[in-house]
């Protein structure tokens, strides 16, 4: 499909080098990007979703468990909950990151590219992401250990800010590589 | 595409997002002060059958609090059901913030890309009130201000969770989209 190469992030400066973009392209990226937004965020109405998540959610666990280890901490692993006598983090559903990779993968779906870039892009996006968040709980439990008055502002401003950046780097990487491949 | 082009565009957008975020408490807190300001102005009546009522900084200064009740149900000492409805004040500071980040990072000219921050923001309100209305509408079936079928309650929950938590990323990008809009419409 020429011509619609228009997608967060970019300026329209960016788009201009490229001299396809027009209206119709950018009407067909938003109404793509807002209809995989939509589609993927009904995701969890899917029978089985919650289990899915449950047990992304235990593997998540057991990943920060391991890292912790890494770095020397006796941490154990219950369910969900990775704690020492010190301090204990409890993994729910919203620490799963799960908003952001979705988010992340509308704009990848979205973007008109060929399936193989796609795949690759969603599969790299969801180990970046998935990867960041389980340094986001690993550094809020260290926090916690080391100054424990500072785990709110870190898990609820510092974090949260720092995974939308992220996620906004990871989507100009994603517009290059995909446009890369456009243009080969 | 230029690289340097995407790599400066970045470094705009994340510094004013780092800035409006992270840098200065104090415009997160003008936002949540001009938040409730205005959520008492849509919500708070003295007529209707649904009684509001915004907290100031309780439970906490990070969240915003409405308290709704049935005034059917209220006894005349005004005991009765109520529904907390708590909004954290970042999340929508962030999605405004995330918003301006990318209007302002826009390589164009100033006075278009001020009219397209300001329209956008004037839309990203818009959202928010909307899914403050719908939020309030959805919990206040606790104190049947609403009815609605089991059934129903899991997709209005679910519906209620996508806009205050999912779309708080997907709106601003698309507020941004459409303030581009006049360009590639010329083209």
């Amino acid at each position: 499909m020429a011509g619609t190469q228009a997608m967060p992030p970019a300026s329209p400066e960016l788009a201009g080098d490229a001299g396809e973009l027009n209206g119709k392209a950018v009407r067909g990226f938003i109404l793509r990007f807002a209809g995989f937004s939509l589609m993927l965020a009904l995701a969890p109405l899917i029978p089985g979703w919650d289990g899915l998540v449950s047990h992304y959610m235990s593997t998540l666990a057991v990943l920060v468990n391991g890292l912790l280890h890494l770095f020397g901490q006796p941490t154990q692993l219950e369910g969900a909950n990775v704690f020492t006598s010190a301090f204990h983090v409890t993994l729910a559903p919203h620490c799963s990151a799960l908003d952001i990779i979705l988010f992340y993968s509308a704009t990848v779906l979205a973007f008109p590219t060929s399936a193989v870039r796609k795949i690759v892009g969603l599969i790299a996006g969801f180990v970046a992401i998935a990867g960041l968040n389980l340094v986001r709980i690993a550094t809020v439990y260290l926090t916690g250990i080391r100054w424990p008055a500072h785990v709110q502002s870190v898990h609820e401003e510092l974090w949260p800010v720092l995974l939308i950046m992220g996620t906004v780097v990871l989507c100009a990487a994603w517009v290059c590589y995909a446009r890369k491949g456009r243009a080969t | 595409m230029q690289r340097k082009t995407v790599v400066r565009f970045l470094l705009i957008a994340l510094g004013i997002y780092g800035v409006l975020t992270l840098g200065w408490s104090g415009f997160g807190d003008l936002y949540a002060r001009g938040f409730r300001a205005a959520l008492r102005a849509m919500m708070v009546s003295n007529t209707g059958v649904r009684e509001a009522d915004v907290l100031d900084e309780q439970p906490s200064s990070t969240v915003t609090r409405i308290i709704i009740a049935n005034r059917n149900l209220l006894a005349t000492d005004g005991s009765g059901p109520i529904r907390n409805v708590d909004f954290p004040n970042s999340t929508f500071w962030q999605a405004t913030a995330l918003f301006f980040a990318l209007s302002l990072a826009t390589s164009r000219p100033w006075l278009p890309r001020l009219l397209a921050a300001g329209a956008g923001f004037i839309n990203m309100q818009t959202f928010i009130a909307g899914t403050v209305s719908f939020a309030l509408w959805n919990e206040g079936r606790h104190v049947e201000l609403s009815a609605i079928s089991p059934a129903w309650a899991a997709t209005t929950d679910q519906l209620q969770f996508i806009l205050t938590e999912q779309a708080t990323l997907v709106v601003p990008v698309l507020a941004w989209l459409a303030g581009l809009w006049p360009i590639f419409k010329r083209r």
